[in-house]
């Protein structure tokens, strides 16, 4: 698309619902890469627009959360344990019994609620009663 | 065929702290989105100048305040990070919004990214709690106390297709697609008729067809306008309906088959009018019957069960397709979900293994027989909540996992990869890049924008408005060239 139409397409946009506020106020390029600078602003400026929008729908956090943020620099990084293997049980269905199969199934099934049991947390009614969220969206 | 695809998920997660008597939801929120170290050093604003969730698709403004924060207070609810995603204090919930991708694969990659995203914080948050104390995040959307929260949706769709034209199949595909992308919930809320299980966990909440709203009188179609790009030629399809995922696999087929039934409603390739007679009745109507069984009163007078309607889009999809070219993974999602139908005709237990609904069910079917529980106890509860634990060694889809009874989509490796890389072939990887390699220069940063300061007072602002531009074949050489962001618009305007 021609430098000239583009621009055209962007100004209609700069007026329409949801656009930014600023204006084009540099020469602006289209490259291949989909770019274009748009405007340049003081910090001042853009920090006034925001500060004047500011206040209304402003939730009190409570304490000031930067201090926490801080003091979360403790370096330690740990390392995902990730989701566990790709296995998938590598049952060969091929000339197996029925029974021993349904076997296995069973065994199977008894481990996995031996381990649901070391991890289901304790006390589920009242963790269950003390979730509690607020809607959210 | 359409416009490209691209498209993403927002996922807000529930949290609460264990033995914590003030436990206060949003410094939690705060505490945790700051806790997270990974990326490089940067006091980066969310620009809100660029955004207006208020513009209404059917072509009007509604009236309301928008939301802006002071820049303290911006600065510590929001972090965007080099993978591109954006990690946030949602009112009272973190959230992770993924970066902009171009397939399914991709998308389950960087949900399942952001979900580690959480984890990691949410470890880096216990270290500052008081002894004893323990943060837990889950990625569930309900607290079964009539409180939701959601997994969003989100696809890049044509300026051109009239908002009517996608409403209209949306209502019918929206309320039955769950029978194979819910994520289960024992019980009912909101004051939905009692049941011992349904098959999602978001039914319960949705109370109108089409609006704007998100947080009351929930939608079956939003219609929030922000296409967070050039509004001549896009719109954004903002989905509220879903569930949050654990099953990789039901996440791939959530967004894979909908953003194809998304591509055939912009073609005009839909051949048959499926209109409910009452989409909200039958949203509620289809979770709370996991037999499948449910007629649902249609505008031509005629009765049909969930899967009947999707087996129809499924035969719509498949006319538009065939003489269409699909990409590897487009295909394989379609191959997918008719596997998945043709099971649910079958048995749905055959899916146990696939997606979520069914898997849990049969976890805790399973726990229920050997302790000889039922349905109204409170473990029961409890492990429906913890399926959706996101700690690896406590949360129940975890160990699903890895017993090998849950069909992955992508491996270990490529999910830690996109925690410190952005996708290459859409505009996160422009931003996500630029944070990486000038983070002490950026100033602020919109799904469609960037902004940089230079240190002489000014600041710059760079415009993304096209999605699929801005990658890594457009504009690496420009970021290889450029060391810094002053050296980066210096280069672009040569």
């Amino acid at each position: 698309m021609a430098l000239g139409s583009r621009r055209r397409l962007f100004q209609e946009r700069e007026g329409g619902a949801g656009s930014g506020s600023g204006k084009i106020r540099q020469d602006q390029r289209w490259m291949e890469t989909g770019l274009c600078e748009v405007e340049a602003k003081s910090e001042d400026e853009m920090m006034t627009t925001t500060q004047k929008k500011m206040a209304r729908a402003r939730l009190d956090v409570g304490a000031d959360p930067m201090p926490l943020y801080m003091a979360s620099a403790g370096e330690q990084k740990q390392k995902q344990k990730g989701g566990g293997g790709d296995e998938d049980g590598g049952k060969g269905e091929g000339g197996q019994k029925l029974a021993e199969k349904g076997e296995e199934l069973k065994e199977e099934m008894d481990n996995l609620l031996d381990e649901i049991d070391a991890v289901l947390e304790e006390n589920a009614e009242e963790f269950v009663k003390n979730y509690v969220q607020r809607g959210g969206e | 065929m359409a416009i490209s695809t691209i498209m993403g998920t927002e996922i807000e997660f529930g949290i609460t702290v264990k033995n914590d008597p003030d436990f206060d939801p949003i410094s939690s929120c705060v505490l945790i989105v700051n806790a997270y170290r990974e990326d490089p050093e940067g006091r980066i604003l969310w620009d809100y100048d660029q955004e207006n969730p208020l513009a209404d698709a059917r072509g009007f403004q509604v009236e309301g305040e928008k939301y802006t924060p002071n820049q303290q207070e911006n600065i510590a609810r929001n972090k965007t990070l080099i993978n591109g995603a954006r990690y946030y204090v949602d009112h009272a919930h973190p959230e992770y919004s993924s970066p902009e991708v171009t397939n399914a694969r991709d998308l389950v990659i960087h949900e399942k990214a952001g979900e580690r995203i959480a984890e990691i914080s949410r470890r880096e948050a216990n270290t500052l709690l008081p002894e004893g104390a323990e943060m837990l995040v889950y990625k569930n959307n309900s607290d079964r106390k009539g409180n939701s929260y959601g997994c969003h949706e989100n696809y890049l769709m044509d300026r051109r297709t009239s908002f009517k034209q996608v409403v209209e199949p949306l209502l019918p595909f929206f309320s039955t697609r769950q029978i194979w992308c819910g994520a289960g919930k024992v019980g009912s809320e909101n004051r939905g008729h009692p049941c011992s299980y349904q098959i999602s966990q978001r039914a319960d909440f949705f109370e109108t067809e089409v609006a704007l709203d998100t947080m009351v009188k929930r939608p079956i179609v939003n219609t929030r306008d922000e296409p967070h790009a050039d509004r001549e030629k896009y719109r954004r399809l903002h989905v509220i309906v879903g569930d949050s995922n654990m099953s990789e696999y039901t996440i791939y087929l959530r967004n894979g088959v909908t953003a194809l039934v998304l591509a055939m409603i912009e073609d005009g390739a839909v051949t048959k009018d499926l209109s409910l007679r009452d989409p909200v009745r039958a949203i509620r109507d289809v979770s709370h019957d996991p037999s499948l069984r449910v007629r649902l009163p249609m505008d031509d007078g005629k009765h049909r069960t969930a899967l009947e309607i999707q087996n129809d889009f499924l035969e719509m999809v498949l006319a538009y397709t065939s003489s269409r070219s699909l990409d590897p993974i487009q295909k394989d999602v379609l191959e997918k979900w008719q596997e998945v139908l043709g099971a649910l005709a079958r048995d749905p237990m055959e899916l146990d293994t696939r997606i979520d609904w069914i898997m849990k069910k049969r976890l805790i079917e399973n726990y229920m027989s050997r302790k000889k529980l039922d349905w109204s106890d409170s473990q029961i509860q409890m492990l429906d909540l913890q399926y959706h634990d996101l700690r690896p060694d406590k949360g129940l889809y975890f160990l699903l996992e890895r017993q090998g009874k849950a069909v992955r989509i992508v491996t270990d490796e490529e999910i830690q990869h996109a925690i410190h890389n952005p996708p290459t072939d859409t505009r996160a990887y422009f931003r996500g890049e630029c944070l990486r390699r000038y983070p002490g220069e950026v100033f602020g940063v919109n799904w469609d924008s960037i902004s940089f300061g230079l240190g002489d007072d000014s600041i710059k602002r760079v415009m993304m408005s096209e999605p699929t531009k801005g990658t890594k074949q457009f504009v690496e050489s420009l970021l290889d060239r450029s060391r810094t962001a002053a050296q980066l618009l210096e280069n672009m305007q040569s």
